[in-house]
């Protein structure tokens, strides 16, 4: 019994590590390629380590020229925009989502219904009127084209909807009872429970925004404007590539999402319970 | 006495799911209905101009007159998304269930094996694209250089489509994973050590017990990695840019150039509205059909 | 609890975050052109940018990115160090975004640049799509930009229906390079007269091959086509609206290539041409005239000529011109003005313009003698031999050009079926203008 165990381990064990190396073969190739000289690329054949390693291309994005790639700015504005975009998702979601999990009202089954479907609606239907909106409300080149369009998700409210309802009723009854308000239930007995499938879901809100790369190339077309992940597209020469400046400027724009995602990462299994939808 | 307190739950309802409502109302029923509309006429989104009603012509020119750019471009646009999705999907659902069911026996390091599989899911487009490109490079990449192979990755078939299918799942199996990972954990362990006792075997019990335990977990997977690889744009658009032959010119890449067109000139966005309906319609198609077949009705 | 505090400190910054978005809403929206609605809605603006401070700027858009980004920028400081009442604010993007998102600009009238680098070759659709501004009020006020002191192949075309919409800034084009002890081994005397033919790649290129050594190399198609075809007495219109690609010309452009390819003359799908270049596996490098900033960072001693040729007497090469043109916006006389001193500037310091490799277009600067000791500068010394499109479509041109060169040369396409199919969705293109 014990040893069937073991064989299991073993095999499931030799199994990710295949998959692990085909992993992190690319990224460790990134990192070394951003630490070679645009001249070593150049001039010598294939090699995965730089023959001498350098920083170069890392301060070279931080030097050149600001006004024309102002990374800095880019930065502090996908911050911006990442957060308000988390931050209104996490509160229109999770109070929409509170209301089709725990509240009876006319219409709930069709409206969610609905807002479900849109799911498996393709969104390159949207995509061409979208921009006829924004512009119609004066949204072009500013931060509010990048926070609104998205912040509706389908997908957010399904997550936490689950989440909620296998929350024991119990609970929300207990504080109706004593006299609690629906809203004091949302934000003190739901929100608090709910924190693995926020954390996942601010965290999805979080990287679809920072990574967002084809709308932000629409409606920004000022420099001073744009977010991180398009900018870095900026860097990339027009006419001649520069591998190590692209690696360096990649790994760069990745560093806060890959920091939440360390952060986040524990609450995935609870996060993710699609279960509680049939129990529920 | 009945009616009172429904009706102000009714208010403090609505109260609730207002915020969400009008921004989905605005950014999307609109647009959405706009999209439809735009289908049946010739507009250019750049000009101030209104839309001019043209009926079918536009779904004419796509799908009947053989003679026209737009029908050729339509064609291979639509052919060579559905070969995609036949590729992707598949490998999209079994390879995170194997990678799922491997880390869920908990081996040496699952910890930093799932960690490590979800992690490309954070990384952008341009990123992941950044990353890949080199990789495939012919005589500077890491895998000819590997493998010792003189192979050009992105410009010939069917290494193209590999180079695309490898990044794509490279790039977004994490989610599913972790799904069904979260799904494993549901499942029953009674139910489990029972089978054991009665001497059945991993594979009947994957069969018989785990894949009807996580049913719900793997249909909303199926129907939503099917959505998502008939979007597919970013990968196609910089790792081989249509090419070679076009094979890898997706429907997406020439909708968008028709509606934002990068090499001058005006947008023909009513052709590619009703290109983008044309596409819209098989996968809510294809998405109702597999749920048919693979979700049991809730 | 933890969830609580995390949610009010994010409902707090973004808060505090949406605040500071909207009271900087300067209403700085210097897209004067726009209507009544655009007026009275405040633009949301970042604090980066006041609206005093974007008044008294020249915000200038550019295709310059790497080497040629920096170039232009040490002009730009120049410029500034000149303490004029309005700086220049340079803004470097790729082609293709500065192609998509000007029309985007001019349409919606919110943050248009007041002036432009475009492509010669985009002039004339740009302009019918009323993108700019003309320029020959501001042109006229300022005295000192005048015909006679640039380039005639980058002047004339600035000037559509009467008016003048552009100024040139350079002229830019595709050269041959070729690595100096590779031609004195593989190719003896064939540069004696300064130009290679295709006799000679036929006639010496076998040795080179049978080393591994490849004599030219697929590096841009649409512009090698371009050349070659020119060559041949090809034209991309025969009327200036129709294209007109499907013909023995462009097919014989096509098929010889792709035998050299076949041969093992020239460089196969998927190389690297720079890279082999820079490791002496390659003789003749066909790039552009901005490659030189990045030749020059290589250890290879290397020489430039003109295109490979298919007649001795005529080696026309693909050429270019970088344009500044103002985009269509309410503009002011005195920001005008100012523009103009800006263009002006270039007459007397486009000396860094060369140091990347391309040639200014003032006709001064032929003869500065630094200028006349770069590898380029030969390029402006003749104007027949160089091969500028005035082809009204030829964004659609190149667009299709990309599609199917590369793949007929590389035996991935029929070429008869290449060139009909292509000539067809130029054509298509065009009717639905």
């Amino acid at each position: 019994m014990k040893k069937k165990v073991s064989l299991g381990k073993t095999l499931a064990f030799v199994f990710c590590l295949l998959f692990a190396i085909i992993w992190i073969a690319p990224l460790s190739q990134s990192l070394m390629t951003s630490l070679k000289s645009e001249k070593e690329i150049k001039m010598s054949g294939y090699s995965f380590f730089p023959e001498n390693p350098t920083f170069e291309s890392y301060t070279d994005l931080f030097s050149t020229r600001s006004d024309s790639t102002p990374i800095m700015k880019w930065f502090i504005n996908s911050l911006i925009t990442s957060t308000v975009s988390t931050a209104l998702v996490l509160i229109i979601s999770s109070t929409s989502a509170f209301a089709y999990a725990r509240l009876q009202f006319k219409g709930r089954n069709l409206l969610f219904g609905i807002i479900m479907a849109t799911m498996i609606f393709p969104s390159v239907i949207n995509l061409i009127p979208l921009y006829k909106i924004c512009a119609a409300l004066n949204l072009i080149n500013t931060k509010w084209a990048l926070i609104l369009p998205g912040a509706s998700g389908a997908f957010n409210i399904f997550l936490i909807r689950q989440f909620m309802l296998g929350i024991p009723k119990e609970l929300d009854e207990a504080a109706r009872i004593d006299g609690a308000s629906y809203f004091q239930i949302y934000y003190k007995i739901m929100l608090p429970l709910c924190a693995p499938v926020l954390t996942v879901v601010g965290m999805f809100a979080f990287t679809g925004s920072w990574n967002d790369f084809l709308w932000p190339t629409l409606v920004i077309s000022n420099v001073d404007k744009m977010t991180i992940t398009p900018g870095m597209q900026i860097l990339k020469g027009t006419y001649d590539v520069y591998p190590s400046h692209a690696m360096a400027g990649g790994i760069v724009s990745v560093i806060p999402t890959f920091v939440l995602f360390l952060f986040a990462q524990k609450y995935f299994i609870r996060g993710m319970q699609l279960q509680s939808a049939v129990k529920g | 006495m009945k009616e009172r307190p429904k009706k102000k739950i009714d208010l403090t309802a609505y109260l609730f799911i207002a915020p969400q409502l009008i921004l989905f109302l605005i950014f999307f029923v609109i647009p959405a209905g706009m999209g439809i509309y735009a289908a049946f006429t010739k507009w250019d989104i750049f000009s101030s101009q209104l839309p001019q009603f043209v009926g079918l012509d536009n779904f004419k020119e796509i799908l009947t007159n053989s003679e026209s750019t737009y029908y050729r471009f339509f064609r291979t646009g639509f052919t060579n998304t559905l070969i995609f999705v036949l590729i992707s999907v598949p490998i999209g659902i079994v390879l995170p269930l194997l990678l799922a069911l491997a880390i869920n026996q908990k081996p040496f390091a699952h910890g930093f094996f799932q960690s490590l599989f979800y992690m490309p899911t954070v990384l952008s487009i341009s990123t992941v694209i950044l990353i890949w490109y080199y990789m495939f490079n012919k005589n500077l990449g890491l895998i000819n250089n590997f493998f010792h192979t003189k192979v050009n990755w992105l410009g010939i078939q069917p290494y193209a489509w590999i180079a695309i299918v490898l990044v794509t799942v490279w790039w977004t199996i994490g989610t599913n994973m972790v799904i069904y990972l979260a799904a494993l954990n549901g499942v029953n362990k009674d139910v489990l050590e029972a089978a054991d006792v009665d001497g059945a075997g991993p594979v009947k019990k994957f069969f018989s017990i785990v894949i009807p335990s996580i049913r719900n977990q793997l249909a909303y997977t199926v129907v939503l990695t099917t959505v998502a690889q008939f979007n597919i744009y970013g990968q196609p658009l910089m790792l081989t840019n249509g090419g070679p032959n076009n094979s890898t010119n997706v429907l997406l890449m020439v909708i968008r150039d028709l509606a934002f067109p990068s090499f001058g000139g005006k947008s023909i966005s009513g052709l590619a509205s009703a290109m983008a309906l044309m596409l819209g319609a098989v996968m809510i198609l294809i998405a109702l059909l597999q749920y048919r077949f693979v979700g049991d009705e809730e | 609890m933890k969830v609580k505090k995390l949610i009010s400190v994010l409902l707090a910054s973004s808060m505090v975050l949406s605040l500071a978005a909207c009271g900087s809403a300067a209403g700085s929206s210097d897209g004067g052109s726009g209507n009544a609605a655009d007026a009275s809605q405040t633009q949301t603006q970042t604090q980066s940018s006041s609206a005093a401070e974007s008044e008294k700027t020249i915000e200038f858009w550019s295709v310059f990115t790497g080497g040629d980004g920096e170039a232009m920028q040490e002009i730009v400081d120049a410029y500034n160090a000149t303490n004029p009442e309005y700086k220049v604010v340079h803004r470097m993007m790729a082609q293709e975004d500065l192609y998509q998102n000007l029309p985007l600009a001019v349409q919606s009238g919110t943050d248009v640049p007041d002036l432009a680098i475009n492509h010669v070759d985009r002039l004339q659709l740009n302009k019918e799509n009323d993108i700019y501004l003309p320029m020959d009020e501001y042109i006229a006020a300022n005295g000192k930009i005048t015909a006679d002191k640039y380039n005639a192949a980058a002047w004339n075309p600035g000037e559509i229906d009467g008016k003048r919409y552009a100024v040139p800034l350079d002229v830019h084009g595709y050269l041959t390079y070729y690595n100096k002890d590779l031609v004195d081994k593989y190719y003896p005397g064939a540069l004696d007269d300064n130009v290679i033919t295709f006799d000679e790649i036929a006639q010496f290129a076998p040795a080179a091959a049978a080393d591994g050594v490849y004599s030219y190399a697929y590096t841009w198609g649409r512009n090698e086509f371009q050349e070659w075809y020119a060559q041949l007495g090809g034209k991309a219109s025969e009327d200036g609206t129709e294209p007109s690609l499907n013909n023995d010309k462009a097919k014989k452009v096509l098929t010889d290539w792709k035998a050299a390819v076949d041969n093992g003359w020239c460089t196969q799908d998927g190389d690297d041409p720079t890279n082999l270049f820079g490791q002496g596996q390659l003789v003749f490098l066909p790039e552009g005239t901005w490659m030189i900033g990045t030749l020059n960072s290589m250890d290879v001693n290397y020489g430039a000529t003109y295109a490979i040729t298919y007649d001795a007497a005529k080696p026309i090469s693909w050429a270019s011109s970088h344009q500044f043109v103002m985009p269509k916006k309410e503009q002011t006389p005195e920001k005008g003005a100012a523009i103009m001193d800006f263009l002006a500037f270039f007459q007397d310091n486009s000396l860094p313009w060369a140091q990347v490799g391309q040639c200014p277009a003032v006709n001064a600067i032929t003869e500065n003698d630094e200028f006349k000791a770069m590898p380029q500068a030969f390029f402006l010394s003749d104007p027949s031999l160089t091969y500028i499109s005035d082809y009204k479509y030829y964004g659609y041109m190149v667009g299709a050009l990309d599609a199917f060169v590369g793949e007929v040369v590389f035996g991935k396409m029929d070429v008869d079926e290449a060139l009909s199919t292509y000539n067809q969705q130029i054509s298509d293109n065009i009717k639905n203008q």
